[in-house]
């Protein structure tokens, strides 16, 4: 089903109210980008299409380009086209494939921030393996391990579930008996030891914020020393590495 | 509806590649080449400056001209219809605009119909004019069609023919995701229809060929036997793209 219609019965419904851009999207290269948009609202048969094509023309920042032939357009500027078409009919829901994949920063930046205004009024469903991205613009979010659910809930919710607290520290040297020492106290979770660098799991943190300092001081030079949180980025390799 | 927008989009998408240019400048090329060699001939042998060998050239006739035209197109044209649209699916799959387009509201019968409709008429288009020219060089350089009210019917047979031939490229470019081998497969297909007529009687008056035999017919005046050329034809080109149809309908993008 998808807002409410169902994808089988009633495809030509569902194809209404949704938008769709693909990983890599692909246009009819011989035309220019306003032409693209023209045929994609009439294919909706949408009113007032030259208005509506101008406003997303402007919106994606292709309005000054609008007569070039695709095939010169930037991979950035064809990303943004993509975007522009799945929203010619003011879709409920717009799917997005890998949106930022194959963008330099520069023009992750401009879709990511394109995708922000968009959500405002549309609900966007967005599969990448950018989690900062993820991280950045997503409310909630399901993570999909060899097309298994592992996971779905808001991001608040899987911070609270998943993202315990953290310890990260880094030390001159590599801490291989801290790292041992560490992992038999009854206030550790887990350590992870990458080179020089500490993340420690607790379960109890106020006890760790007490605590911890006293394990580690004098043992190795100590750097660095904070109580983070986890990134998405961590949750997800937590998840799906179990 | 859909289907407007699409085929509309083939035919500019033709302009754009040249093919609406290209393709009935070759079917032209080859109209205006059989009446003008056959009229040449006799001037070229005397070049050729073989001496003491006699060369009897007999007459050329209106019918001569027109039916080379004719072979020419379903073995050369055949060749170049097959070329023009054996990417007409294949093409899109492979680049993903096949998968961008059918998430819009366009069915997948309206997407393969247009294709079959706008390369049926590049096809028309180019054979039509080409056998004009063809028509109007041999009516200059060689002689008067003998039958030429029964000439137009004779021209729209073997048209039916190259419609039948764009089906098999269409189905074969569902089929197969290489262009070439769309290609390839339909025009092996549409050269072994050749064959069937050496199977009997009933088979040379009803498979597509008999169309050929028909037209050539219809030039030295004999209309006979056309309804069963034509309905076999008509019957398979539908049959075709409800199978290609069908395919694309299950094809996974």
């Amino acid at each position: 089903m998808v807002a409410g219609h169902s994808i089988l019965k009633d495809p030509k419904n569902v194809h209404t109210l949704m938008g769709y851009l693909p990983e890599e999207p692909c246009f009819y290269e011989w035309m220019d980008g306003e032409s693209f948009l023209y045929f994609i609202g009439d294919l909706f048969k949408i009113p007032n299409v030259e208005d509506r094509v101008n406003k997303l023309l402007k919106d994606a920042g292709l309005y000054e380009v609008r007569k070039r032939k695709i095939k010169k357009y930037s991979k950035g500027m064809k990303q943004r086209l993509g975007i522009a078409q799945a929203l010619i009919n003011n879709p409920k829901i717009l799917f997005l494939d890998e949106p930022c994949s194959a963008l330099d920063p520069m023009g992750r930046l401009e879709v990511l921030n394109t995708i922000t205004k968009i959500k405002e009024e549309t609900t966007v469903f967005m599969s990448s393996h950018i989690l900062a991205d993820i991280d950045r613009i997503c409310n909630s979010v399901a993570i999909i391990d060899k097309g298994h659910l592992i996971t779905q809930s808001s991001m608040s919710e899987l911070r609270n579930r998943f993202a315990k607290p953290m310890f990260k520290m880094v030390f001159e040297q590599e801490p291989v008996e801290l790292e041992r020492k560490l992992e038999k106290l009854d206030l550790i979770e887990g350590v992870k030891r990458n080179r020089e660098e500490l993340v420690v799991y607790v379960n109890d943190v106020e006890r760790a914020k007490k605590e911890l300092p006293s394990y580690i001081i004098s043992e190795y030079a100590l750097l660095k020393y904070e109580l983070t949180s986890p990134t998405l980025e961590d949750i997800f390799i937590n998840l799906v590495g179990q | 509806m859909s289907f407007v927008v699409m085929f509309k989009k083939e035919i500019r998408e033709m302009i754009s590649s040249y093919k609406i240019f290209i393709v009935p400048v070759i079917f032209v090329f080859f109209g205006i080449l059989q009446p003008v060699t056959m009229y040449l001939l006799p001037e070229i042998l005397k070049t050729t400056g073989a001496q003491g060998i006699v060369i009897e050239i007999l007459p050329m006739t209106f019918f001569d001209s027109m039916s080379k035209y004719f072979s020419t197109i379903l073995q050369i044209g055949a060749i170049v219809i097959a070329l023009s649209a054996m990417g007409a699916i294949s093409k899109e799959r492979n680049s993903g605009t096949a998968a961008l387009i059918l998430s819009k509201p366009v069915s997948r019968a309206s997407f393969i119909f247009s294709k079959f409709m706008a390369y049926s008429l590049l096809t028309l288009l180019s054979f039509f004019l080409g056998a004009l020219s063809c028509w109007y060089y041999t009516d200059l350089l060689i002689g008067k069609a003998e039958y030429p009210d029964l000439l137009p019917g004779a021209i729209c047979l073997l048209a039916l023919l190259l419609i039948l031939l764009v089906a098999m490229v269409v189905l074969a470019s569902i089929i197969f995701k290489s262009q070439i081998a769309a290609g390839v497969s339909a025009l092996i297909s549409f050269y072994m229809l050749g064959i069937l007529p050496i199977l009997g009687n009933i088979w040379e008056k009803a498979t597509p060929y008999a169309l050929m035999n028909r037209a050539c017919g219809l030039m030295v005046g004999k209309v006979e036997n056309i309804p069963i050329a034509i309905w076999p034809n008509l019957v398979l080109i539908a049959a075709l793209m409800l199978l290609a149809w069908q395919i694309f309908e299950h094809k996974e993008l």
